[in-house]
C-alpha cells in the first residue's frame, strides 16, 4: 500500500464473511479432498489398499456432515436459508451451490453407507448396544458393488460440482481482487486434497500401507498447491490477484509467511520422506486452514477505496474464536459416533 | 488401552465437543429462533424498521401516494454558506427532521434542475426511483447537510433569554423572561450591579455628533454596533433595524475575515467597490480550470454544485489544475492527468499570476479582439460577450493628474451624453473617445496636450499592465513562488489555448498580507482570455428576483423615517483619511502621515476591525454591540489571543447583547444572551452565493416547531422578535404599526417575522410574470399548511396562494434553459474589466501616504506600512509559513455535531515529510506551532502532500466554547458536547502588526483582508 496516501475521510469496513464461512470451506473442503481419494479403490476397483480408502472415507464423512451446519452458521439470518430454494436466482454460484451442497452431503452419506455395511454387518455380531445399532444400519450386510460404483460416480458428480462453486462463488468477486482468480478454485481443491489426506492420515492408525497411501497423496496434494500459488504469483491468474496476494503477503507477513513454512514446506518435505505422517498430517489440515482464513479474512482486509487496510481480526465470541471452537465440537461429536460405530472390528481388521 | 478407559475417554471427549458445539453454536441458535419468532418484528416488508417512506409512487400511473405521518418540503439547508434548497422530511407526531435530501427544483442541488412550472407531486415522483431512471433527476444534500440539523435538539442550545450574572466571561447565567430582557437593553440602569450602563435608547442619537471635535466620524448612534457573519437570508432585516431604523453606520459580516481579498480583487477588476461582484467559472461548460488559492468542491461556495459539476467536468475530458500550498481532496488520481495538484509557497500566487500574464502577453496569446474593443457596443459588433478599459488611456505624467484615466474633455474631444468618456488612440495616434471608436490600440504610449497647455505622457492601461508584468523575468517569478518557469509558461499556454472557455478562479487561499493584489493579477488571468459572460468562461451570477426589495407589491426596502447612517466606520473604511480631522491636525503639526492606524478609502464595512477598533478606542469606542450569529474572536487570525481583556471589560464595551442559539468563543462575555432560531426554524430569503446562471430565491421558513421559548404574545423568541420588540420600544422607524407600504400607498405594521417575510414572498411570487395561485393539494403536500393562517392574515387575497405557490417549491427559481443564449451566458455583467483601475491608483496609503498603483504587479507579504514581513519577522527566526484550508466537514459553528466528528474527531497538523525529518517529528508526535502572535499545539501529520516551509491546519477546529467549557444556567449546567474542543484552530496563529500599540492583527495593507494566509511561525517537539 501506498504510505503517501492522506485519506481525509475514511470508513472502517466491517468484513462481510465470517470466520464462519472459513470453517466451512475448510470443511467441505477436506470432504471433497478426501473423497477424491476413496475413488480408486471404491469406484474404481483398482486393489490399492483398502485402508487408504477407509480413512479417507471416515475423514470425508466427519467433515462432510459438519460443514453445512457451519454454512448455515455464516448466514446472518440463518432462518432464511430456505428462501434459496424458493426463490431460485440462476446467476448466482451461491443459488446453484444450495442445491450442489445438499445432493453432495445426501449422495456421500448413502456413498458412506454403501462401502462400509459390510464392516458394520462384522461389528453387528459383536453385541452391545452399539452393536445393535450397528445391526440396524447395516441390514443384511450384503456388498452392493455396482451400487456402490453408481453412487459413487454420482457422489464424484456432486463433488465436483461443489469444488466447482465453492471457488467460483469467491473468485467471481471482482471487487476483491485476492479472490478474482482463475486459480482461486485450483488451490482450493489442492488443498483439500492435501487436507483431506492430512485428517486421512489421523484414521489411518499408523496402518503401513495406508499411511504410505496418504503420504503419496499429500504429496501430490502439496506440490501442486505450491506449483499453482507459484503461477499465481507469477501472473498467470491476472495481474491483479498477482498484486494482491504479494500485497497480502506484505501486509501479514507472519501469518502469511507462517502458511508457507508450516502449512505447506514443512508437510510437503515430511511427506517427501515419509517421515513423522502424524504431523505431516496435522500440518497439511493447519495449511488448508490457514490458506482459507488467509484468503478469506485477509482478503477482506486488503483495501478496496481506501489508503490503509481493514481491520480484520479473531473476536472471541461466536462469530470468532468461539464459533471455529464450537465448530470443532461439532466434527468431534460426529467423528467420536462414526468411530464408535466402526472402530473396535476396524481394528480387528487392520 | 482398556475398553472402559476407551469408553471413558470417549465419553468426555464428547461431552466435551457437545458443549463446545453448544456453546459455539448458541449465538446461530438464538438468531435461528429469533428469525422464527419475532416474525411479526418489521413494519414494513421493504423499509422494514426504518422510518416508513414519505411517500409512495405508484410503478404503473406514476401517481404520487403520501404518507399522512410525515411531511415534506422544500426548504434552505444552513449546514455552510452554501444555503443548498433541500428537501426536509418531517415525522408529524414527534417533529422531528428525519432525513434532508435535495430540492429538485434548486440549481444548487440538482443539475439541471426542474422547470418552475412542475407540479409538486411531480417533483416528488422526479426524484424516485420510477421507471428505472437511476440517477437521473435526483436532487442531493450533503453529508454535513443532514448531521447539523442535530443542531435543532441539541443539549448545548440556549432556549431561554439569560442575563449574565457573574463576571463577563465567567459562564454564569440566570433566565430572564423576553420583556425583562427588552426592557433592560433598551433603557440600561444599574443593570448587574456595577454602576449605570447606558440603553439602546440613551445611545440612539442619529443627529448629535460622538465626538464634536471630529464631526466627520458621525453621529452618536454609530457607537451602537451590530456584527453579523453572512447573508443567510436574514440579513437585510437585521440591517433594517441596525442601520436603517437605529441609523448606525457600523453593521457588518464576516467578509472581512472569509474572503475579501478575492473579493476586492474582482472589485477592481469589475469596478465596482461597493457591491464588489465576483466572477465563477462556467463549470458544466469550460474546457480548462485553474484554481489558486482555491480547491473545487472542497472549499469555494458553492461547495456541493462545484464538487457534482467539477466531477461530471472530469468524466467528460475537463482538465483544471488546483494551485495551493496544501493537497486537498481536489485533485483525482482517477482523472489522470485531467486533474492536477501544483504546490506553491504560501503568498506569492501572485508571482506565479504574473508570471503567467508576462507570458502570455510576451506571446501574444492574449485575446486581442476582446481587449482591443474600447466600449460594449464595439464589443457586442465583434462577437464578444463583454469588454475591457485595455485601450483606454491613464495619465502617467509625474503631478497632479498621475494616474488617473485620460477624459475627452482633457483633450477637447467633444463628451457624447452625459459622460465624459474615456479616450483612445488609433494605430496612427489619433485620440478618440472611447465610445466613438470600435478599435483602439492595446499598448499605445504617447503624448497629449491637456487643456490648459501642459503635456502629459499616457499610456494604455494594457501597456501598463505589461509593464508591471515585465518588472520580473519569469524566472524570477518561478524563484519566487516555487513553480518552475516551464510550468508557469505550460499553465499560460493551457490557458490561453481554449479561447473563451477556459477560466480562473480564487479564494481564500489569498487571504494573506499581499491578498488584495495575488487577487487581483490572478482574476485578470480571465479579462486576458475575455471569458466574461461567455459560456465555458465566467459568470457574475444568475442574480435573483424581488423579494426583499422595493418588490411589485409591497416596498420592503424603505419606509418612512428610514435613516441614512453617515459618518467614519469603526473600519476607517471607505473614507479616505484625508478627510479627517486627525489629517488636517497632523497636516498643520507638518507630518500628516502615519494615521493612528490603517484606513481603508477601498473596502466595505469590515467585521474583523470592529472588534479591535472599539477596544482601541480608534478612530472611536463603542458603548453597545449586538453580536447575531457571529463568531470573529475564533474565527479572526491574531483575535481569539488578544481579546479576553477587554471584552471581559465594561467599562471598555459597556453593552453585548448576543442572539445565537449557541454560546461561542465571542458571545461567552456577551451581558444578554438572547435565543434564535436554527436551520429549519428560521424565515427568510436567502439566494446563491455564486455559481449559479439563473436566478435563484431560496426560501427559509419554519417547516418544524422552533424549539426556543415564546414571548407573551406567543412570538417565537429570535432575531426578528427581538429587534422588532427593540425597536418598537425605541420608537424607531420601520418597526410597528404603518412600517410598511404597499404598492396602493397603504401601509401595514411590522410587528411580526410573518409581516415582513411573507410579504416579501408575495413580492417574489408577482416580480416579472407573477407565479400561479397554489392548488389545496400542493399546499398540503409541502406543509405550507402550517403557512396558511399567517398567509391569509398578513396577505391580501389575490396574493397568498401565489406566495404559497413559493413557499411550496422552496423558493422562486429561474428555468435553466435560461441561463444560455447561444455563445453567451443568459444574465451577462454589463460594465468593463477594469486592466487598469483608477480608483485603486488615486488611493493613499494611510500609514505613508504613498498611492497604491493601479494595475496587478508583484507585491511582495507587508506589514500594513508596507514593511516587508520577511524585514519585521526574519525567516531565520520564523521559518515556516501557517496556511489554513476549508474543512470539507466542519463549518465554523458545527463542532459538537456527533455525527461529522465521528467521521473526523479533530484536525492534525500538516507539514512536508522533509521538514519534518530535519525537526524529527513523526506523525502522532505532539508538537507546538509558535508564530510571533500565539502558539498552538497538536497532533502532527507528516504528508508530502504538502509544500516544502508550510505548515497546514484545517479550519473548524480547536474551539474553546460551543460546549468545549460548561456554562450554568442559574443551577443547571448547560452540557459540555463531546469533543468539542478537539484539534486546533490556526486562528490562534495570528500576527499583530509589530509597530502599533493596542489589539492588532496582520491584514492586507490596501484593503485589509485579515492574513491568515502565510504566517510566519516556527515549530517545536514537546
Amino acid at each position: 500500500m501506498n504510505p503517501e496516501l492522506l485519506e481525509l475521510t475514511g470508513f472502517a469496513h466491517e468484513p462481510a464473511w465470517l470466520p464462519w464461512a472459513v470453517q466451512y470451506f475448510f470443511l467441505i473442503g477436506l470432504s471433497v479432498g478426501a473423497f477424491l481419494i476413496t475413488l480408486p479403490t471404491y469406484v474404481l476397483r483398482r486393489r490399492s489398499d483398502d485402508g487408504t480408502a477407509r480413512a479417507a472415507l471416515i475423514a470425508a464423512l466427519t467433515t462432510g456432515l459438519a460443514a453445512p451446519i457451519a454454512l448455515l452458521a455464516d448466514l446472518h439470518q440463518p432462518d432464511r436459508f430456505w428462501h434459496f430454494y424458493l426463490y431460485g436466482q440462476h446467476t448466482s454460484w451461491m443459488a446453484w451451490g444450495a442445491f450442489f451442497l445438499p445432493a453432495y452431503a445426501g449422495l456421500l452419506t448413502l456413498y458412506g453407507w454403501l462401502c462400509l455395511r459390510p464392516e458394520l454387518a462384522a461389528r453387528a455380531g459383536s453385541g452391545g448396544p452399539v452393536g445393535r445399532i450397528d445391526g440396524l444400519l447395516a441390514g443384511s450386510g450384503r456388498r452392493l458393488p455396482g451400487a456402490q460404483r453408481t453412487v459413487g460416480w454420482l457422489t464424484a458428480g456432486a463433488a465436483a460440482l461443489v469444488a466447482l462453486y465453492t471457488g467460483a462463488e469467491v473468485a467471481v468477486v471482482a471487487a476483491r481482487p485476492l479472490w478474482h482468480s482463475a486459480l482461486l478454485p485450483v488451490v482450493y481443491l489442492a488443498t483439500g486434497v492435501a487436507g483431506g489426506a492430512g485428517l486421512a492420515l489421523l484414521f489411518a492408525n499408523r496402518a503401513p500401507a495406508a499411511t504410505q497411501g496418504l503420504l503419496r497423496w499429500l504429496c501430490v496434494a502439496l506440490a501442486l498447491t505450491g506449483l499453482t500459488v507459484i503461477a499465481w504469483v507469477l501472473g498467470l491468474g491476472g495481474s491483479g490477484p498477482a498484486r494482491a496476494l504479494l500485497g497480502l503477503a506484505e501486509h501479514r507477513p507472519l501469518t502469511f509467511g507462517l502458511w508457507l513454512t508450516a502449512g505447506l514446506l514443512v508437510p510437503l518435505a515430511l511427506a517427501w520422506f515419509g517421515r513423522a505422517p502424524v504431523a505431516a498430517g496435522l500440518l497439511a489440515i493447519a495449511g488448508a486452514w490457514m490458506w482459507r482464513w488467509e484468503i478469506f479474512m485477509g482478503g477482506q482486509a486488503l483495501p478496496k477505496n481506501s489508503a490503509g487496510f481493514y481491520g480484520v481480526h479473531l473476536s472471541p465470541g461466536p462469530e470468532g474464536l468461539l464459533g471455529i471452537v464450537g465448530t470443532l465440537g461439532l466434527w468431534v461429536l460426529i467423528a467420536l459416533a462414526l468411530t464408535t460405530l466402526l472402530r473396535p472390528t476396524a481394528n480387528a481388521q487392520g | 488401552m482398556s475398553i472402559n478407559r476407551r469408553h471413558f475417554i470417549k465419553g468426555a471427549g464428547a461431552v466435551g465437543a457437545l458443549a463446545a458445539f453448544g456453546v459455539g453454536y448458541s449465538h446461530t441458535a438464538d438468531r435461528f429462533l429469533k428469525g422464527f419468532l419475532d416474525r411479526g418484528r418489521a413494519d414494513d416488508p421493504y423499509a422494514g424498521n426504518a422510518p416508513q417512506p414519505e411517500y409512495r409512487v405508484d410503478p404503473a400511473t406514476g401517481r404520487v401516494q403520501l404518507n399522512p405521518a410525515q411531511q415534506v418540503s422544500y426548504t434552505v439547508c444552513m449546514g455552510c454558506t452554501t444555503l443548498c434548497g433541500v428537501r426536509v422530511r418531517v415525522d408529524k407526531a414527534t417533529d422531528q427532521v428525519l432525513r434532508v435530501t435535495g430540492n429538485p427544483y434548486h440549481t444548487l442541488s440538482a443539475d439541471p434542475h426542474l422547470p418552475y412550472g412542475t407540479p409538486v407531486l411531480e417533483s416528488f415522483a422526479g426524484v424516485s426511483r420510477h421507471q428505472e431512471r437511476g440517477l437521473d433527476g435526483r436532487a442531493t444534500a450533503c453529508a454535513r447537510g443532514n448531521a447539523v440539523l442535530a443542531k435543532l435538539d441539541s443539549p448545548q442550545r440556549v432556549r431561554v433569554p439569560l442575563k449574565r450574572v457573574g463576571p463577563r466571561g465567567a459562564g454564569l447565567w440566570a433566565p430572564i423572561s423576553f420583556e425583562q430582557l427588552v426592557a433592560e437593553v433598551v433603557e440600561g440602569g444599574d443593570l448587574f450591579g456595577e454602576g449605570e450602563v447606558e440603553g439602546l435608547r440613551a445611545i440612539r442619537d442619529p443627529k448629535t455628533p460622538l465626538d464634536p471635535a471630529q464631526p466627520e466620524l458621525g453621529p452618536k448612534s454609530n457607537q451602537m454596533v451590530l456584527l453579523t457573519a453572512f447573508n443567510d437570508g436574514r440579513q437585510a432585516f437585521a440591517r433594517r433595524f441596525a442601520v436603517n431604523g437605529f441609523g448606525t453606520i457600523n453593521f457588518a459580516g464576516h467578509r472581512a475575515y472569509c474572503g475579501l481579498s478575492m473579493r476586492s480583487g474582482y472589485a477592481a477588476l469589475l469596478d465596482d467597490w461597493g457591491a464588489q461582484p465576483h466572477l465563477k467559472p462556467d463549470f458544466a461548460n469550460a474546457e480548462f480550470l485553474l484554481f489558486i488559492g482555491t480547491s473545487p468542491g472542497n472549499a469555494g461556495n458553492p461547495f456541493k454544485r462545484q464538487g457534482h459539476l467539477i466531477a461530471k467536468g472530469r468524466s467528460r475530458g475537463l482538465k483544471y489544475v488546483v494551485v495551493d500550498p496544501v493537497l486537498t481532496n481536489a485533485d483525482n488520481i482517477a482523472a489522470d492527468t485531467n486533474s492536477r495538484w501544483l504546490p506553491i509557497r504560501p503568498n506569492t500566487d501572485g508571482a506565479l499570476a504574473m508570471g503567467m500574464i508576462r507570458w502570455i502577453l510576451e506571446h501574444d496569446a492574449h485575446d486581442s479582439r476582446f481587449l482591443a474593443s474600447p466600449n460594449p457596443k464595439a464589443a457586442e459588433r465583434a462577437g464578444e460577450a463583454s469588454w475591457s478599459n485595455a485601450t483606454h488611456l491613464v495619465i502617467t505624467e509625474p503631478g497632479a493628474d498621475f494616474g488617473r484615466m485620460l477624459r475627452g474633455s482633457d483633450v477637447g474631444l467633444t463628451p457624447k451624453g452625459d459622460d465624459d468618456p474615456f479616450v483612445v488612440a488609433d494605430a496612427a495616434g489619433n485620440l478618440h473617445a472611447h465610445t466613438g471608436t470600435d478599435r483602439g490600440e492595446l499598448f499605445h504610449r504617447g503624448a497629449v496636450t491637456l487643456t490648459g497647455g501642459r503635456d502629459a505622457a499616457v499610456a494604455t492601461s494594457l501597456a501598463l499592465l505589461r509593464e508591471a508584468a515585465f518588472e520580473h523575468t519569469l524566472a524570477e517569478y518561478a524563484d519566487i513562488c516555487g513553480i518552475d518557469e516551464v510550468e508557469i509558461a505550460d499553465l499560460a499556454r493551457e490557458f490561453t489555448s481554449h479561447g473563451k472557455r477556459a477560466a480562473v478562479d480564487t479564494h481564500g487561499g489569498t487571504m494573506g498580507s499581499n491578498g488584495f493584489h495575488a487577487a487581483y493579477a490572478i482574476v485578470m488571468l480571465n479579462a486576458l482570455v475575455g471569458n466574461l459572460n461567455h459560456t465555458g468562461g465566467t459568470s457574475a451570477g444568475g442574480g435573483r428576483f424581488k423579494d426583499v426589495a422595493p418588490g411589485p407589491r409591497y416596498n420592503l426596502a424603505a419606509f418612512e423615517g428610514m435613516q441614512k447612517p453617515s459618518g467614519v466606520g469603526l473600519g476607517r473604511n471607505k473614507f479616505p483619511y484625508e478627510k479627517t480631522t486627525e489629517f488636517k491636525r497632523k497636516q498643520a503639526e507638518g507630518r500628516p502621515y502615519p494615521s493612528a492606524a490603517p484606513w481603508f478609502p477601498l473596502s466595505p464595512n469590515m467585521g474583523s476591525e470592529f472588534l479591535p477598533a472599539m477596544l482601541n478606542g480608534y478612530p472611536y469606542a463603542a458603548k453597545a454591540l449586538i453580536l447575531w450569529s457571529t463568531n470573529p474572536i475564533y474565527g479572526v487570525s491574531g483575535l481569539p489571543q488578544q481579546m479576553a481583556e477587554g471584552m471581559a471589560d465594561p467599562k471598555r464595551l459597556p453593552l453585548i447583547v448576543s442572539i445565537d442559539p449557541f454560546i461561542n468563543e465571542s458571545n461567552q462575555y456577551a451581558d444578554y444572551l438572547v435565543p434564535d432560531s436554527v436551520l429549519y426554524e428560521s424565515w427568510g430569503w436567502a439566494g446563491a452565493w455564486g455559481g449559479h446562471l439563473t436566478r435563484v430565491n431560496s426560501a427559509r421558513w419554519p417547516v418544524v416547531e422552533p424549539r426556543q421559548a415564546r414571548t407573551a404574545d406567543g412570538q417565537v423568541i429570535e432575531m426578528e422578535s427581538f429587534l422588532i420588540a427593540v425597536g418598537k420600544r425605541l420608537g424607531l422607524p420601520g418597526f410597528g404599526p404603518g412600517a410598511i407600504a404597499d404598492s396602493d400607498g397603504n401601509t401595514h405594521p411590522l410587528d411580526r417575522a410573518e409581516d415582513y417575510y411573507l410579504r416579501a414572498a408575495a413580492n417574489l411570487a408577482f416580480d416579472g410574470k407573477p407565479v400561479p395561485e397554489a392548488e389545496d393539494e400542493e399546499i398540503a403536500a409541502t406543509g405550507v399548511t402550517r403557512l396558511v393562517p399567517e398567509l391569509k392574515r398578513v396577505l391580501k387575497p389575490e396574493e397568498w396562494r401565489k406566495a404559497a405557490y413559493v413557499y411550496a417549491r422552496g423558493g422562486r427559481f429561474e428555468d435553466p434553459e435560461q441561463a444560455y443564449q447561444g455563445e453567451f451566458l443568459g444574465r451577462r455583467f454589463p460594465r468593463a474589466m477594469q486592466i487598469y483601475n483608477q480608483q485603486l491608483a488615486l488611493a493613499r496609503n494611510s500609514l505613508t501616504g504613498e498611492r497604491y498603483r493601479g494595475t496587478p504587479y508583484w507585491q511582495p507579504p507587508v506589514l500594513a506600512d508596507g514593511t516587508p514581513l520577511e524585514q519585521a519577522y526574519p525567516p531565520d527566526a520564523w521559518p515556516l509559513r501557517a496556511v489554513s484550508t476549508k474543512s470539507q466537514l466542519q463549518s465554523p459553528h458545527t463542532i459538537g455535531t456527533a455525527r461529522l466528528q465521528q467521521i473526523q474527531p479533530a484536525n492534525p497538523i500538516g507539514l512536508h515529510r522533509e521538514d519534518a525529518r530535519r525537526l524529527g517529528i513523526r506523525t502522532g508526535d505532539r508538537i507546538r506551532v509558535v508564530s510571533p502572535g500565539g502558539s498552538v499545539e497538536g497532533i502532527a501529520l507528516v504528508r508530502s502532500g504538502i509544500q516544502r516551509g508550510v505548515i497546514g491546519i484545517e479550519h473548524g477546529f480547536g474551539h474553546r466554547e460551543l460546549g468545549a467549557r460548561l456554562h450554568r444556567l442559574g443551577d443547571t449546567p448547560l452540557p459540555k458536547a463531546v469533543a468539542a474542543g478537539a484539534g486546533v484552530n490556526h486562528n490562534e496563529l495570528g500576527c499583530p502588526e509589530p509597530h502599533r500599540p493596542g489589539i492588532t492583527f496582520l491584514t492586507d495593507w490596501v484593503v485589509g483582508n485579515v492574513a491568515r494566509q502565510g504566517l510566519p511561525v516556527r515549530v517545536e517537539r514537546m
